[in-house]
């Protein structure tokens, strides 16, 4: 099977959903990411002509991008400021994967991730509320009917 | 109760007495604990609500000092010209980055220390404005703003 036979015929997974945002504040990511490293891909031969490519988010970098994001914005008002910040665009970019560790996070430590599961998941089951914790609560209920998290 | 977090953020706070006195909380940032509503005042990113948190309607919706003093003015604080203690006013100070956006505010107590909820992280009570301040989001203090104190 050649190169050009094979692509035509490649499964890709739907679950991956987003863009690779450019870093444009000063805060940058870890020094550590880089592209590879936002999702992990593997391929399998499912059958002769078909291969079936998966994605998944790795937990280790989620939750480096976590930290940092953290330790750069959870002092700053502003939530476009804490929305557009670069590890938090990188975790947008991860898409569907990330929406089962974005869940944990929210349910485990809270954050402000409504942005980012509504941008990936194009839902919204929070759809009105105010409050925080409402929302938060809409959003793990969502997760849980969706088998996302327990 | 120091934090050493909290004293790697603000370096400020190294040299300053200070208490925090509460848990870190999403529910409430600055804005809220200012005038006391346990809402995230928030208004949203490019034009589009994020549930979660609260803009009042009519007001502009942007980080800017203005739409802030839009903000507390809707809640009975004027604009005035500093931070000294008044009996019976209570004050609120608007801090900014150096972009010129709002980054912080903190509520003036009639003992006239100041309460700090210091966004999605805890509420501290601190001795002085300056504090807090810690380029590049928390750069100066640049609007103050009274109303008659409501707590006693």
């Amino acid at each position: 099977m050649s190169a050009t036979a094979a692509e035509e015929t490649m499964v890709v997974s739907n679950d991956f959903q987003g863009c690779i945002c450019a870093p444009t504040s000063p805060w940058g990511l870890p020094p550590t990411l880089t592209a590879q490293a936002m999702v992990q891909v593997t391929a399998q031969v499912a059958a002769p002509n078909i291969i079936v490519i998966s994605i998944a988010a790795p937990r280790d970098t989620f939750n480096e991008l976590v930290a940092k994001w953290r330790r750069d914005t959870d002092h700053i008002s502003s939530i476009t400021k804490t929305v557009m910040h670069p590890c938090y665009q990188t975790i947008m970019a991860m898409g569907r994967p990330a929406v089962p560790l974005i869940l944990e996070e929210l349910r485990d430590r809270g954050g402000h991730w409504f942005w980012a599961l509504r941008f990936i998941t194009q839902q919204n089951p929070a759809d009105g509320c105010v409050e925080f914790d409402a929302a938060r609560g809409a959003w793990l209920e969502w997760g849980r009917r969706e088998s996302y998290i327990s | 109760m120091r934090d050493a977090d909290l004293e790697e953020l603000l370096p400020g706070l190294k040299h300053c007495v200070y208490e925090v006195t509460s848990p870190r909380s999403d529910a409430q940032n600055c804005i809220g604990h200012a005038p006391q509503a346990n809402l995230y005042f928030d208004p949203g990113v490019g034009g589009t609500f994020i549930e979660g948190h609260y803009w009042p309607p009519g007001i502009r919706a942007d980080d800017s000092v203005a739409a802030w003093i839009q903000l507390f003015e809707l809640n009975q604080f004027r604009e005035c010209a500093n931070s000294d203690l008044e009996e019976g006013i209570e004050k609120i100070a608007i801090y900014a980055g150096r972009d010129g956006e709002t980054s912080h505010c903190a509520r003036q107590l009639s003992s006239g220390r100041w309460t700090s909820k210091l966004n999605k992280l805890q509420d501290i009570q601190h001795d002085s404005l300056a504090d807090l301040l810690s380029p590049p989001e928390y750069a100066a203090v640049v609007k103050f703003m009274s109303r008659r104190r409501r707590d006693g």
